[in-house]
C-alpha cells in the first residue's frame, strides 16, 4: 500500500517509514498539512498518518480536505496522538477520522489496524465497482426504456378518432401500460375501437400491444368485420404469447350513418349503457374468453349488435377502475360504477377515475386504467363512403413478347392490375372480353396472320387453333403493347393496343357482318361494348374507350 | 375451366356445363361433347352458370355446334348466364339463334 505520512517531527516520520517500509509497503512524507494536500493531489494513497498538532495547518484542519480530495473514495485517516483526553477524540473523529495510533508507536498495532483498514478499503472499492455497474445497467435501462416508449408513441399517434363521438383516459401503473385503446376510422367511415388489458403490467404486459395494434389497423383500413378482426387478434396472440397471458378486449365497430354498434368481448368487465332520457343504465356483458386463450376451432367470434338511436353514454373500461370498489364490496362494483354515472351522467373518462379513486381510496392502485366513453348517437352525421377502397386515375402499360405469349393467358395479369378499381371490378367479366379480343385479333391476325374463314368448318375451329398454337410456338422478336389509362372522374377506360405485325383492321362496315359466319365476332363485339372504336391509320393500333355503368 | 357433360336418362336431352373461362381453350373438349351425338337427343342446354369469362371463339364454338346439329336437335338453350356474360350474347344477337334464358 501507499501510504503519507504527515508529521512536523522527522525523527516521527522516520520511524514509521522504516516500520512500514519493513512492511512491504511505499511511504511519502510531509511536514505539516499543507503539504500533505498538495501531495494528496498529485498521487493517491491508501492510507493517511496525520499527526494532530503541527504548525502551518493541523491535522485537524487538514483531514476534512484529504477527504474531499480523495471523493468518492474511501480514503483512511489514522490519527497520530499523543492526546487522551474526550474533547480531542471527538474532534479527530469529527474531522473525518478513522482510527489512532498513538505513541510510542507499536509496530504490531499499526499493522493490525492497517489489516483492519485494508479489509474495509477493499470492501469500499468493491461497493464502488457494483455502484458504477449499477448506474451504467440504470442508463441503459433509460435508453432502452425511451426507445420503446417512442415505439409506443408512434404507435398511438395512429390512432384516428371523431372527438365527439370518443373519449378515452389511459392511465399506466408503471412506465408502460398493459392497456390498450386503439382507435381507427376505416375507409367506408366507420369508427372501430378495442379497449384491451394484458395479464400482467409493465413492459412484459406492454409487448403484446404491438402485434396487437399490428392487426388492428390492417384489419380497420380494410374495413374488416368484427368477428373477423377478433378471429385474427386471437390467433395472433396464441402464436406469440406464453401461455398463461392472454389479453381481455373489446372490439367495437360504430356505422357511420347510423351508430349502430356490432360488438365482440372477451373477458372485459361489464359495460354500462346510459340512458340519458329515462336516466337508467345497462349493461353490456362480455360473452367471451380472452383473446389468445382458445384454439381457433374452439373460439366465439360471434358479435353483440345494438341500435342506437337514442341519446345514448356507453362507458367501457378495464378491470383497474373497479379493482378498489371489488376488494371492499365484491361483486357489485359495476353498479357502484353505474351510479355514479346516473348521478352525475357528465362525467368524462378522467373525472370517472378520479371519483372512484375518492370514493375507494383504501387501497395503491396496482393496476393499469382506462376507461373510453362513446356516444353512438353523433356517428349519424358523420358521412358513409361506399365500402369499398376510393379510385383513382392510373395508366398501366404492358408489352408481352413471345415468350409472355406463350403461356396461355397474359391477359389474366392485365385484368388483375385493372380491376384493382372497385368499379371496374364490378364489371370485370366485360374489361376480360374487351381485352382478350383485342389480344387475340393482334396475336392471331396481326402477327400469325392465320386465316379466320377456317372457323366455319366442322373441325375447322379445332385446326385453327392448332395452327395457332404451331405458329407460336415458333415466333420470334414479336410483341403485343398494351397502354390503359384509366380516368376516374370520367369513368372512362382508354385502352391503345399495339402490335409488331401489321396490326388492325376493321372490315368495311361492321354491320355487314355475317351472322352465321363463325369468325369475326372478336371485332363486332369489341366495337358493340366500347364507345369509342377507331384504329389509327399510321401503326395500325386499336384505340378503345370503355365507359363504365 | 373445366367442361362437364351430362345426359338424360331418355337419351334425349344433352347437359354442357362450363365453369370458368369459355375460350378457345375448351375447343376440343366442347367439339367432343357432341361428337357422335345419339339421333334421340333433341334438345341441348348449355349451362353458363359458373361461367366468369367468354370470348369470341366460344361464340364460334356455339356455332359451331348450331350448324353441326341444327338437322337433329330442335332447340339449343343457354341458361344461367351471369348478367355480363348474358350481355356479351345479347350483343352477339344470339338470342335470335339460342334460347337465351
Amino acid at each position: 500500500m501507499h501510504i503519507l505520512i504527515v508529521d512536523d517531527l522527522a525523527i516521527n516520520r522516520n520511524i514509521l517509514a522504516t516500520m512500514l517500509q519493513s512492511q512491504g509497503h511505499t511511504v511519502a512524507e510531509a511536514e505539516n498539512g499543507l503539504v500533505a494536500i498538495d501531495k494528496a493531489q498529485q498521487s493517491l494513497f491508501d492510507i493517511v498518518l496525520l499527526d494532530v498538532m503541527m504548525p502551518i495547518k493541523n491535522g485537524i484542519e487538514t483531514a476534512p480536505e484529504l477527504k474531499k480530495i480523495a471523493g468518492d473514495r474511501f480514503l483512511p485517516i489514522i490519527f497520530l496522538t499523543s492526546l487522551d483526553d474526550q474533547q480531542s477524540t471527538l474532534d479527530c473523529l469529527a474531522a473525518g477520522g478513522d482510527d489512532f495510533l498513538s505513541k510510542p508507536y507499536d509496530m504490531a498495532i499499526l499493522s493490525a489496524k492497517i489489516k483492519v483498514l485494508q479489509r474495509t478499503i477493499e470492501l469500499s472499492e468493491k461497493t464502488r465497482s457494483q455502484n458504477r455497474q449499477l448506474s451504467q445497467y440504470r442508463k441503459q435501462v433509460e435508453r432502452d426504456h425511451a426507445i420503446v416508449e417512442k415505439v409506443f408513441a408512434n404507435l398511438y399517434q395512429q390512432n384516428r378518432y371523431y372527438p365527439d363521438v370518443v373519449n378515452f383516459t389511459l392511465q399506466a401503473a408503471s412506465s408502460f401500460n398493459g392497456d390498450l385503446i386503439l382507435a381507427d376510422i376505416a375507409p367506408n367511415g366507420h369508427q372501430y375501437l378495442l379497449i384491451g388489458d394484458f395479464t400482467g403490467h409493465g413492459l412484459a404486459a406492454a409487448i403484446g400491444i404491438l402485434p396487437v395494434a399490428q392487426c388492428f389497423f390492417d384489419a380497420t383500413s380494410k374495413a374488416e368485420s368484427v368477428a373477423k378482426i377478433a378471429a385474427t387478434l386471437n390467433r395472433r396472440l396464441l402464436e406469440l404469447l406464453p401461455n398463461d397471458r392472454f389479453c381481455a378486449a373489446t372490439i367495437i365497430e360504430l356505422a357511420a350513418g347510423s351508430g349502430n354498434l356490432t360488438l365482440w368481448s372477451g373477458g372485459m368487465p361489464n359495460a354500462i349503457i346510459y340512458h340519458t332520457q329515462q336516466q337508467k343504465t345497462d349493461k353490456i356483458v362480455a360473452q367471451h374468453m380472452s383473446l389468445g386463450i382458445l384454439p381457433e376451432h374452439s373460439f366465439d367470434a360471434s358479435v353483440q349488435n345494438f341500435v342506437t338511436n337514442s341519446d345514448h353514454t356507453i362507458t367501457f373500461y378495464t378491470d383497474g377502475l373497479i379493482e378498489r370498489a371489488h376488494s371492499e364490496q365484491l361483486f357489485f362494483a359495476d353498479e357502484h360504477l353505474a351510479k355514479i354515472i346516473v348521478e352525475q351522467p357528465t362525467m368524462g373518462p378522467q373525472d370517472i377515475i378520479e371519483k372512484m379513486q375518492h370514493n375507494f381510496p383504501n387501497q395503491m392502485s396496482c393496476d393499469d386504467i382506462s376507461v373510453l366513453q362513446i356516444n353512438p348517437a353523433l356517428m349519424s352525421n358523420k358521412k358513409k363512403y361506399g365500402d369499398t377502397a376510393i379510385s383513382v386515375n392510373f395508366t398501366i402499360e404492358v408489352s408481352f413478347n413471345e415468350a409472355d405469349m406463350r403461356q396461355t393467358h397474359p391477359i389474366d395479369f392485365l385484368l388483375e392490375q385493372i380491376c384493382r378499381t372497385p368499379e371496374l371490378q364490378n364489371e370485370r367479366s366485360i374489361i376480360y372480353t374487351i381485352l382478350i379480343e383485342t389480344y387475340n385479333n393482334a396475336l392471331e391476325h396481326g402477327i400469325l396472320k392465320l386465316n379466320s374463314e377456317l372457323k366455319n368448318e366442322a373441325d375447322g375451329l379445332l385446326y385453327y387453333y392448332q395452327q395457332r398454337e404451331q405458329r407460336l410456338a415458333n415466333l420470334s422478336s414479336a410483341y403485343v403493347n398494351y397502354v390503359i389509362r384509366y380516368q376516374a372522374d370520367q369513368k372512362q377506360l382508354f385502352i391503345t393496343v399495339k402490335d409488331s405485325g401489321t396490326g388492325f383492321d376493321l372490315p368495311k362496315n361492321l354491320a355487314d357482318l355475317n351472322n352465321q359466319d363463325c369468325f369475326g365476332w372478336g371485332l363486332k363485339l369489341i366495337e358493340s361494348l366500347c364507345a369509342s372504336c377507331t384504329i389509327n391509320k399510321e401503326d395500325h393500333s386499336l384505340n378503345l374507350i370503355y365507359q363504365i355503368q | 375451366m373445366t367442361l362437364k357433360k351430362e345426359m338424360s336418362n331418355l337419351k334425349d336431352k344433352l347437359d354442357i356445363q362450363i365453369s370458368g373461362k369459355f375460350d378457345f381453350n375448351l375447343v376440343q373438349d366442347f367439339r367432343e361433347a357432341y361428337r357422335d351425338l345419339p339421333t334421340s337427343v333433341k334438345t341441348i342446354e348449355i349451362d353458363l352458370h359458373n361461367t366468369d369469362y367468354i370470348d369470341s371463339s366460344a361464340l364460334g364454338m356455339l356455332l359451331n355446334l348450331q350448324k353441326n346439329t341444327k338437322n337433329q336437335v330442335d332447340s339449343i338453350l343457354i341458361t344461367r348466364a351471369q348478367p355480363q356474360i348474358k350481355k356479351i350474347l345479347q350483343i352477339a344477337r344470339f338470342d335470335k339463334l339460342f334460347d337465351v334464358e
